[in-house]
């Protein structure tokens, strides 16, 4: 049964690449024939598993080059479905009919809640969790239950990579016995005293819920913290981000490495450091990971420029129901060095899920909006009037906001008076409403 | 002055919750009332009596045993805060501290029902109906069954996703005490749940304030709900 199952997950991905469908299916079909499937081939010792909230596939890119520059056959579900099924494609459409797994690493980025399943027949060697943040919390819960999923995961013989500085993730060190590789960043001139956010999941300790105090914020409740009664306590990161500049873009690692940066914000520097850690896990020479990091272009599927009339705008894509993606780009805005006009675009109000669930724009900090370089914002879509409530329940100067049913009213009224650099900010499951009005460039 | 006691606020924050009370603020303000609210976190004493409104809203699971644990304290000082008619709200799981127990832990005791913590999560869409608050339209997002108090019964379901089967109404009500499953800034959702708040704080004081964009949000939601019966 092993081998008409592998046989028919490779036909059925050949036939699915062919007719532009999903990853999923094979692997489905492969497990319905054989539900042990994964415990019946043979794995190679390097298997690498990411996980976490923000910045999984990022991460997984930047791995997946520096493996490959050090000469490493690497095979990876980039482009493929995260859950079991697409992990299955992945792993039976790299073996031969005898089960047996032709490359040297299998890397696979798994989805924070469906890890457990994967991992009932895989022990990964180095098992990566970055970070876990509110996140589409009307499939995903709140984060507490997505890390008691993920711990459901974790197996006995897995190095577990985590992030010294999210309390959540760190905590996972304290509650098993699993050795554990951590890296974090050090005090720099970007931190706060106070979590800037409007809720602090670090205000309790997660391990003993009593309060927890910090030295300093890097962004949200990711920082040097230390409970006030179990003596849990962030770890020294074994890989630490010792210097940073975001002017210049560029951070250095344990005083030596220098590491340009990509997207010139601390968020996006921890995922290269996670990158950067897993590859001296792998015993990758460290040249050849700076090498590999410095070269790497990351794929920039979140921004993109276009043109309405005679005015250019950049469309900084935002997850709905993610508030540290969604600040991170208001942030961007807010702070930019000029006069800018947003607009904001929020038809679907969730990612994926059919609902009409506001409750997260509650968590945004649209506070942020009432920055001096703000002109104008212009919010279209049809939860204009739940945005609205928002913002004037959170100070916002109304005398600046335009609210318009749709797109492209929106671009009309924009266009009448428009001064500045122009923004706009919606999420992937909206972006084709702005797109299908102006030209992509 | 109008005082409001925001319970837990860092602990029991999962959804926005505290928009809530921005909300019935902002309103009471346009009335030309001062409001003032207080935070009161685990280990904070609290003295129910100084307040005219106390709020509580969704929590973790953990969390929500941790508030019982600390509010446990004050168990009597509340009861008897509700029994003088006093205006309370817990949304979200901070509902079930209301009832007899949450599994084998003891609860408050104030509504008779009890409370079953299950691996399934339970979430998705709602309109409920009560007549003084109309239909009123929100999310459910828990971890948990409910069983009994249908006589406390604060709302009919008008419609719910599939994924939520348990009872045939939703949320409490004894005297002014408010329970519902729905999270977040169900206030704000709703403006006729917020005119039923405020009526109850500002008695002849109050008047209809409630702008056009919190109706228009309203009529929105409850549209595109609809579409979905």
């Amino acid at each position: 049964m092993k081998t008409i199952a592998i046989l028919i997950c490779k036909i059925a991905k050949k036939l699915a690449q062919k007719l532009g469908r999903g990853s999923s299916f094979p692997g489905k079909v492969a497990l319905k024939l054989c539900p042990d499937i994964l415990s019946r081939v043979s794995l190679p010792e390097n298997i690498i598993a990411v996980t976490g909230s923000n910045g999984k596939t990022s991460t997984v890119e930047m791995i997946y080059h520096l493996l490959c520059n050090a000469g490493l056959n690497v095979a990876c579900n980039l482009e493929g479905s995260n859950q079991i099924e697409g992990v299955t494609t992945l792993i039976l459409d790299n073996c031969d009919l005898e089960g047996r797994f032709k490359k040297d690493v299998l890397l696979i980025e798994v989805d924070e809640r469906y890890a457990k399943y994967v991992f009932s027949y895989i022990t990964p060697k180095f098992y990566l969790i970055n970070n876990l943040y509110r996140d589409q919390m009307t499939r995903n819960g709140h984060p507490e239950y997505v890390m008691d999923q993920i711990r459901k995961s974790i197996r006995p013989g897995s190095t577990l990579i985590l992030n010294s500085d999210d309390p959540l993730i760190a905590s996972l060190a304290s509650l098993n016995d699993n050795a554990v590789v951590f890296y974090g960043a050090e005090e720099n001139e970007y931190v706060s005293e106070k979590c800037e956010s409007i809720y602090n999941d670090g205000y309790y300790c997660p391990i003993c819920k009593h309060k927890m105090i910090y030295d300093y914020y890097q962004f949200a409740h990711v920082g040097k913290y230390e409970c006030t009664s179990c003596g849990f306590e962030r770890s020294d990161p074994d890989y630490a981000i010792t210097e940073i500049d975001l002017e210049q873009g560029y951070m250095i690692i344990n005083d030596v490495y220098r590491i340009e940066l990509g997207f010139k914000s601390i968020i996006n520097a921890y995922n290269s450091l996670a990158a950067f850690t897993l590859g001296k896990c792998m015993k990758i020479k460290e040249s050849v990971i700076v090498d590999s990091l410095n070269s790497y272009l990351i794929k920039n599927g979140r921004i993109q420029e276009f043109k309405y009339q005679d005015i250019k705008g950049t469309l900084l894509i935002s997850k709905h129901e993610n508030t540290i993606s969604y600040n991170q780009n208001l942030q961007y805005i807010t702070t930019y060095d000029g006069e800018v006009e947003l607009l904001l675009i929020i038809d679907d109000i969730s990612r994926k899920y059919f609902t009409s669930d506001t409750s997260w724009l509650w968590d945004i900090s649209f506070e942020l909006l009432n920055s001096d370089n703000v002109r104008r914002v212009i919010v279209a879509g049809k939860y204009i009037n739940d945005v609205a409530v928002r913002f004037i329940n959170g100070d916002i100067d109304m005398s600046k906001v335009i609210l318009k049913d749709n797109v492209s009213e929106a671009l009309v009224e924009l266009s009448k008076d428009h001064k500045g650099t122009l923004f706009a900010m919606t999420c992937f499951s909206d972006q084709d409403k702005l797109l299908k009005e102006v030209d992509v460039l | 002055m109008i005082r409001i006691l925001h319970l837990y606020p860092e602990l029991m924050n999962l959804y926005g919750d505290y928009g809530n009370l921005t909300i019935i603020a902002n309103r009471i303000k346009k009335h030309g009332i001062e409001v003032r609210i207080d935070k009161r976190e685990i280990q904070d004493p609290i003295i129910f009596e100084d307040y005219d409104f106390v709020y509580m809203g969704s929590g973790t699971e953990k969390n929500q045993l941790v508030a019982l644990n600390d509010l446990r304290k004050y168990e009597l000082y509340l009861k008897e805060y509700i029994n003088d008619n006093n205006v309370v709200l817990f949304t979200g799981n901070a509902m079930e501290l209301l009832g007899n127990s949450i599994d084998d832990e003891l609860a408050l005791g104030i509504v008779d029902f009890n409370t079953r913590i299950t691996d399934k999560r339970y979430t998705g869409d709602v309109i409920v109906y009560n007549e003084t608050l109309k239909e009123t339209v929100g999310f459910i997002n828990k971890s948990s069954l409910i069983e009994g108090g249908e006589k406390f019964k604060l709302f009919d379901y008008v419609f719910k996703d599939n994924n939520l089967s348990d009872n045939s109404y939703e949320g409490y009500r004894y005297k002014n005490l408010f329970g519902t499953h729905i999270i977040g800034p169900v206030l704000v959702k709703n403006p006729y749940f917020a005119d039923e708040i405020l009526k109850l704080l500002l008695k002849d004081q109050y008047v209809d304030n409630a702008d056009k964009y919190e109706m228009a949000a309203y009529e929105t939601t409850l549209r595109e709900l609809r579409k979905r019966k």
